[in-house]
């Protein structure tokens, strides 16, 4: 194999190899960030459901006891950013398998940058056709 | 899981059956379309293969929505083995339907109907579907029913993946989803988080030594693993028939089975291009036009011809492909000529891919391929002997051999072919011009026998068909150089 060969093989590995680190680590990333949100979920459960006036909530590092509405609105503000950086990662993810398919010569995934169809559209489709 | 069932079943009945052409595999082009001498199941015919490599290019470029190729040719010489080739090409993504030209003949429905059911069915709508689901392990559930008899039950489940572990709070309808599946601690489940269906995928390897017997149906899975809730997206291809077939009746789906689906009304059909090119505006689906394969297309009369040129020219339009073995005939339902029994007009708007007659080397590859295929051993002599046959009569007529001289080998317990059993049957089954040299013989012994005099002049040419009074209309004569 001539040098230019040996170097385009290299540079393509390398490209692939990286786009890949990236695809896994997100993926990690997702597993994170679903396991927070259901904690959040969880501890908006537990206070909805108790009585007491006022709750321990973690900040941090530090235990702080404070009123329940507003433990439950900051859990509240909590669980919306999560959901923002896990629709943002899932956005991205589709970015990076597309640009890694690319560079291993495949086409990309089909249907990758359509819109989901709304519900009962699907139903209706799925309940008529029995093969979707 | 209902799904998952299904999908099985679908893998396990799919038993390929020996065709005159389930050897090809593909087109057996390179990478600059270029075609090999021998590759997934094709041999020989570069010129006609490297065209149809361009076709298949340009339907997955999207570019030829509404163009009509023909495919024309002496009969033997590849043209339904390439359309077969181009379809697996295309792969299972892009809708090919084939079809024969005399199939548009039926009684339930007008020829037009059941052409135009045909061009929709060649084209695919491509719809996604996206779901929010929970899939986990059971680690226990907790079910509390009220001491007075009715009243809400409440629950507790614990579910797990690999890497994490929640629990979740149960209202009492998903109380009774779980209790009709009769899940238990061990079992892998999903539950979608929409519709609040809940499904069993099957019982978990960790838990398999829990008990010494467990029913027949028990399935066992893996855990699951990564997150706990999780966005599953799934890209869907309709075809433009099935959804005109939902909303043409209220009970569809079974006429889709049956094929009884009578004829579907224009507004229909309107409605539902209006409805795909909304979704399509909206960024919802994709409009993916396949191919439509019509073999025998010298059968269509002059109706549909007309009502093709015009359908080829709607924006929601699939490619066509045609194949046809007659050379200059008449148009059925008409009393004019012309070439291929095609009217001018139509043939004008076509790129016609010429197919020619193989050499005798690449018959050879093409039996070899059928022995293989058919699990034959054949000696070599054996396979030069059948080459003869087969240039000297037809290659349709060779390849019929092989089976036979199969069995007559097997019956003398010999596991090889050879050059003695492909003799035996040579002389046991007659070819087409053998045939008709014994019934010229002997025809007055044979019933209704009416071969004229002037048929005593004709030759006898390989591969040519002949003209009998008895056989009605219909002219057929080798093709023209």
């Amino acid at each position: 194999m001539s040098q230019t060969d040996l170097d385009k093989s290299i540079e393509i590995i390398n490209k692939t190899e990286e786009l890949a680190d990236k695809i896994m680590a997100n993926k990690h990333e997702l597993t994170v960030m679903d396991k927070r949100r259901q904690e959040t979920r969880e501890a908006m459960r537990l206070m909805t459901n108790s009585e007491d006036k006022k709750v321990w909530i973690t900040i941090g590092s530090m235990l702080v006891k404070m009123e329940r509405k507003k433990a439950l609105d900051l859990l509240k503000k909590d669980q919306q950013q999560i959901e923002q950086q896990i629709n943002l990662i899932y956005s991205d993810q589709k970015v990076l398998v597309n640009k890694h398919r690319d560079l291993e010569f495949k086409s990309p995934f089909s249907g990758t940058h359509l819109k989901p169809l709304a519900r009962n559209e699907f139903d209706a489709l799925k309940a008529n056709l029995p093969l979707l | 899981m209902t799904e998952t069932e299904k999908i099985e079943v679908r893998d396990v009945t799919r038993i390929e059956r020996i065709g005159a052409h389930s050897h090809i595999r593909g087109l057996g082009l390179d990478d600059v379309l270029e075609a090999r001498l021998v590759s997934q199941g094709m041999v020989g015919q570069k010129d006609a293969r490297r065209a149809a490599g361009v076709v298949v290019q340009m339907v997955r470029d999207g570019k030829i929505a509404g163009r009509c190729i023909l495919l024309a040719g002496e009969p033997s010489t590849g043209k339904t083995a390439i359309a077969v080739g181009m379809a697996q090409a295309l792969g299972t993504e892009t809708p090919f339907t084939s079809m024969s030209g005399s199939e548009i003949y039926s009684l339930e429905m007008s020829k037009t109907e059941a052409l135009s059911q045909a061009l929709r069915k060649s084209i695919g709508v491509r719809i996604k579907e996206e779901t929010e689901i929970i899939e986990g392990e059971v680690v226990e559930i907790q079910i509390e029913r009220p001491a007075t008899g009715t009243g809400q039950k409440v629950g507790k489940v614990t579910l797990k993946t690999t890497e994490m572990e929640t629990n979740y709070d149960l209202g009492n309808k998903i109380i009774e989803c779980f209790m009709k599946e009769k899940i238990q601690a061990g079992d892998v489940i999903t539950i979608d988080k929409a519709s609040g269906k809940v499904n069993k995928l099957g019982r978990s390897f960790t838990r398999a030594r829990d008990y010494d017997a467990t029913g027949a149906q028990t399935r066992f899975v893996q855990c699951p693993e990564g997150e706990l809730q999780k966005r599953k997206e799934v890209v869907h291809t309709v075809t433009l028939h099935e959804i005109d077939v939902i909303n043409s009746r209220t009970h569809g789906f079974l006429a889709l089975f049956s094929g009884d689906t009578g004829e579907i009304k224009q507004e229909v059909r309107d409605q539902i291009n209006n409805k795909v090119l909304e979704w399509r505006e909206e960024g919802k689906a994709e409009i993916n036009p396949g191919v439509l394969f019509i073999d025998e297309v010298h059968m269509l009369d002059i109706e549909c011809f007309s009502f093709l040129n015009r359908a080829l020219e709607s924006d929601m339009a699939p490619v066509v492909v045609m194949a046809t073995n007659r050379g200059i005939t008449r148009i059925r339902g008409t009393n004019y000529r012309s070439p291929h029994g095609i009217p001018i007009d139509l043939l004008d708007r076509m790129i016609i891919i010429r197919t020619v007659a193989y050499l005798e080397k690449e018959v050879k590859e093409i039996l070899k391929i059928r022995c293989e295929e058919e699990d034959c051993i054949m000696h070599p002599d054996a396979l030069t002997i059948l080459t003869r046959i087969a240039t000297d009569t037809s290659l349709r007529y060779a390849i019929q051999l092989i089976t036979t001289a199969n069995l007559v080998c097997r019956r003398r317990k010999a596991t090889e072919v050879n050059t003695e059993d492909v003799k035996k049957v040579y002389t046991l089954f007659l070819d087409e011009n053998r045939s008709s040299k014994i019934l010229k013989e002997y025809q007055d012994d044979y019933m209704f026998s009416e071969i004229t005099e002037e048929l005593e002049q004709d030759p006898v040419s390989g591969g040519g068909a002949k003209r009998r009074v008895e056989a009605g209309g219909g002219d057929a004569q080798p093709m023209e150089h």
